[in-house]
């Protein structure tokens, strides 16, 4: 008997401290960024010149009452502009639209996902936890019921080409495809300056985007 | 799978309960990614701990159960990653988790006698718990399911007194891979204290 008492305290001893230490992942909100790209390996990138963005953004969202930042989708559409300009591409204004050779459209999705869960007691397993597997907030220790709520934000960038012919009357063949997103963090600087980054970085790793003309 | 499970479990628990001579064990565990497992995963594990009930048939030979717990864990990039359809490239850092629960039926033999320090050698047969994970940015993509076990073990029980010795190991954990899922192996070491 008395080894199983001294068993269970040790055993008792390793489960907690294996707990304490388990690996938990992202600690910054940068480490949830993501930025994918994809392309139309048939379409000819370089032939391409000018093109038309409008001054606006496509937002959608599920938190009530929001509007994206006028002061906001300036900056996030300079920011494209700029890139685009680095590659060799030229942004024409609206009156010019006749003469634009594609068209880029950019989105902006903000989520707000909240809700109660709820986490075992240690040593508690990698599997607890809301759809995504974590966002963000680390539960009591001691495991309970908890409360979350947790805002991911997305931006997309679409390259489409007017000249080409639509699949149908609602598709149109999309050439190039940005999208990144991540948890919205509460400082706007932050969220900013990691928007540039992924707009630089999607433009990075898409060589193909550079114009010979 | 279920039948390997049972037949493990059924003997770490008589292990636990029997009358005869007998030794239950916990351990620290520290693992050691090998063959395709450390393309995944490339980073030692300081994060395991075991459980080991064993039974003396005779002197030299006993049977018994165990039970181990054993994360792997890397975080990779960010990096530029190759989507799996289509030309595109994602970019982020990953995180990745390996979740492993062997649960064996174990054999060893002894060299030596009691009351010095033994050397033993032995195998587990039994099941494996994987779950297997990544993170990468906001999205998960995780597979878990039982697999075929096996274990061989090299050791040693030191004794600290009558009824105490510690118990030092090297073990090759295998979990056979799936339709889905490949291999996973690694070399665990392990520092245990015995209790007779």
């Amino acid at each position: 008997m008395r080894t199983i008492v001294k068993l269970t305290f040790v055993f008792a001893v390793s489960a907690t401290i294996f707990a304490g230490c388990y690996p938990k992942g992202p600690e910054y909100y940068s480490d949830t960024d993501l930025t994918v790209t994809d392309y139309d390996m048939d379409y000819n990138f370089g032939n391409q010149k000018k093109y038309f963005m409008a001054d606006t953004v496509e937002y959608i969202t599920n938190i009530k009452d929001n509007e994206i930042d006028p002061e906001d989708v300036i900056k996030l559409l300079q920011e494209v502009e700029s890139n685009f300009t680095s590659k060799g591409y030229t942004r024409l204004s609206a009156t010019d639209i006749d003469d634009a050779e594609f068209a880029i459209t950019v989105s902006v999705i903000a989520s707000k996902n909240s809700g109660v869960g709820y986490v075992p007691g240690p040593p508690y397993y990698p599997g607890w936890g809301w759809g995504g597997g974590w966002g963000g907030y680390y539960p009591p220790y001691w495991g309970g019921y908890y409360s979350y709520s947790y805002t991911t934000g997305s931006v997309i960038i679409q390259w489409w080409d007017p000249q080409v012919a639509p699949f149908s009357a609602d598709e149109q063949p999309i050439h190039w495809i940005s999208t990144f997103n991540g948890l919205v963090s509460s400082t706007k600087s932050n969220n900013e300056s990691r928007i540039a980054a992924s707009i630089q970085q999607a433009f990075k790793q898409s060589p193909y985007i550079q114009s010979d003309n | 799978m279920k039948k390997f499970i049972y037949i493990t479990a059924i003997c770490l628990l008589a292990s636990f309960g029997a009358k005869a001579q007998g030794m239950m064990g916990v351990s620290y565990d520290i693992g050691l990614p090998m063959g395709g497992t450390s393309d995944f995963i490339g980073q030692p594990s300081f994060r395991g701990f075991g459980l080991e009930g064993r039974v003396f048939i005779f002197d030299y030979l006993s049977y018994g159960g165990s039970f181990n717990w054993a994360v792997l864990y890397e975080e990779v990039g960010p990096q530029e990653w190759p989507l799996d359809d289509g030309p595109g490239t994602a970019y982020g850092k990953q995180y990745r988790y390996i979740n492993s629960f062997p649960l064996m039926a174990t054999m060893h033999y002894y060299f030596g006698e009691w009351n010095t320090t033994r050397l033993y050698v032995g195998t587990g047969i039994g099941a494996q718990k994987i779950n297997q994970r990544t993170d990468i940015g906001l999205y998960t993509v995780d597979q878990k399911d039982w697999r075929f076990g096996l274990a061989p073990e090299i050791g040693l029980l030191i004794p600290v007194n009558y009824n105490n010795a510690l118990n030092i190991s090297a073990k090759y954990q295998y979990a056979a891979k799936t339709g889905k899922t490949d291999a996973v192996s690694y070399l665990s070491f392990k520092i245990g204290l015995a209790f007779m």
